[in-house]
């Protein structure tokens, strides 16, 4: 979803970035700022915990006023846990967004494609606007892509794992299937990775390991902001067709002999 | 010699009788402190009848800047409510507030 201006539109709202950060696992908190900073980012996720001072310090006001919040479910497994983890977030943070995430195993972290759609629909009926996490099952994103999530998130490999894009067919099918807000979550190992999901029409990139986890997180933060305006600058430009031969770039007309 | 005998015996019984109703009052008295559990620990409710909001100023303190949502035996409590919600005993309180996630 776009306009003119090529901002991303999820829920009517406008974002001049459409790259979407996540806050854990950095250093300290000025890295996390400065990476925030750095990415260009307009929206950040944030998780929900029990209190405790170490969070205390992240609501700073520099970074509570800056950025929209995308409150996720982390953890959840349950359509329970996450129901409530969602009212909890829509109370604390006053935001109908929530990005859902349901895991069905410890290893792989990989998302519950049949609970996630049930807890998808009971929040719909609440008047959520769902950031639904899941595998990249072009069928799955379809529906609930036509569920009504505001994005669908589907991932390209395991949470964490760098991996990158495991299945190029299916991001181009899912692409292709769905008409709403499709953003890759997870897998984003480095910036040719998320060049490549924009290259393949995607609206947006969700990441947070690729980029708190580096070595110099502040300068990867940009060099993902790059990428993902490169390859949303490359897909809007209309890449030419593969061929399977070479096709001539200089003219033949006019060389010199041809002894 | 014999009534001196009934009168050591009667004081005995006596300052039995003493120590064990005062350890009866010893443990209504504990037993009328009950238990609720405040994000995963334990938490004594004296005399029954606290508030959610007082349980929340006295887990939390005055941090007036953090978005907090409380949800009691697994269900939300609104803000407008927390002032009027009475807590029981075993009653399971989570007061969670926005962290690192990604």
């Amino acid at each position: 979803m776009s306009n003119k201006k090529d901002e991303l539109i999820i829920d009517g709202k406008k974002f001049e970035s459409r790259l979407i950060m996540g806050t854990s696992q950095y250093p300290n908190l000025e890295v996390l700022n400065k990476s925030l900073e750095a990415s260009g980012t307009k929206i950040i996720t944030v998780s929900m915990r029990r209190f405790n001072q170490e969070g205390e310090k992240f609501f700073l006001k520099q970074i509570k006023n800056k950025y929209t919040f995308l409150p996720n479910t982390a953890g959840c497994y349950t359509k329970k846990e996450a129901l409530l983890t969602a009212e909890l977030a829509r109370e604390s943070l006053k935001t109908d967004w929530v990005k859902l995430e349901l895991i069905s195993e410890n290893e792989m972290l990989l998302p519950d494609p049949l609970e996630l759609f049930a807890t998808c629909e009971e929040l719909v009926k609440k008047k959520f606007k769902i950031f639904a996490y899941c595998s990249d099952d072009p069928i799955l994103c379809k529906r609930l892509d036509e569920l009504g999530c505001a994005a669908v998130m589907p991932l390209i490999s395991p949470i964490g794992s760098g991996l990158g894009i495991r299945n190029e067919h299916n991001l181009e099918i899912i692409r292709s299937l769905c008409k709403g807000v499709i953003i890759v979550d997870a897998g984003i190992g480095t910036p040719s990775h998320a060049c490549k999901v924009m290259e393949l029409g995607f609206d947006g990139v969700l990441l947070n390991s690729s980029v708190a986890r580096s070595f110099d997180p502040i300068q990867m933060a940009k060099a993902m902001n790059l990428a993902t305006k490169s390859g949303r600058l490359s897909y809007l430009s209309g890449p030419i067709e593969k061929t399977k031969k070479a096709v001539r770039s200089t003219p033949f007309r006019g060389k010199i002999s041809n002894f | 010699m014999f009534l001196k005998k009934q009168k050591e015996e009667i004081i005995f019984f006596l300052l039995i009788d003493l120590i064990y109703n005062n350890l009866v009052y010893f443990n209504i008295k504990e037993m009328s402190k009950k238990n609720c559990f405040v994000n995963g620990t334990s938490f004594t409710i004296k005399n029954c009848g606290i508030q959610l909001e007082e349980l929340i100023k006295i887990t939390v303190g005055k941090k007036k800047n953090l978005s907090f949502a409380v949800a009691v035996n697994n269900e939300l409590v609104q803000k407008s409510k927390w002032k009027s919600k009475a807590i029981k005993e075993g009653d399971v309180i989570e007061i969670v507030h926005p962290f690192f996630g990604g």
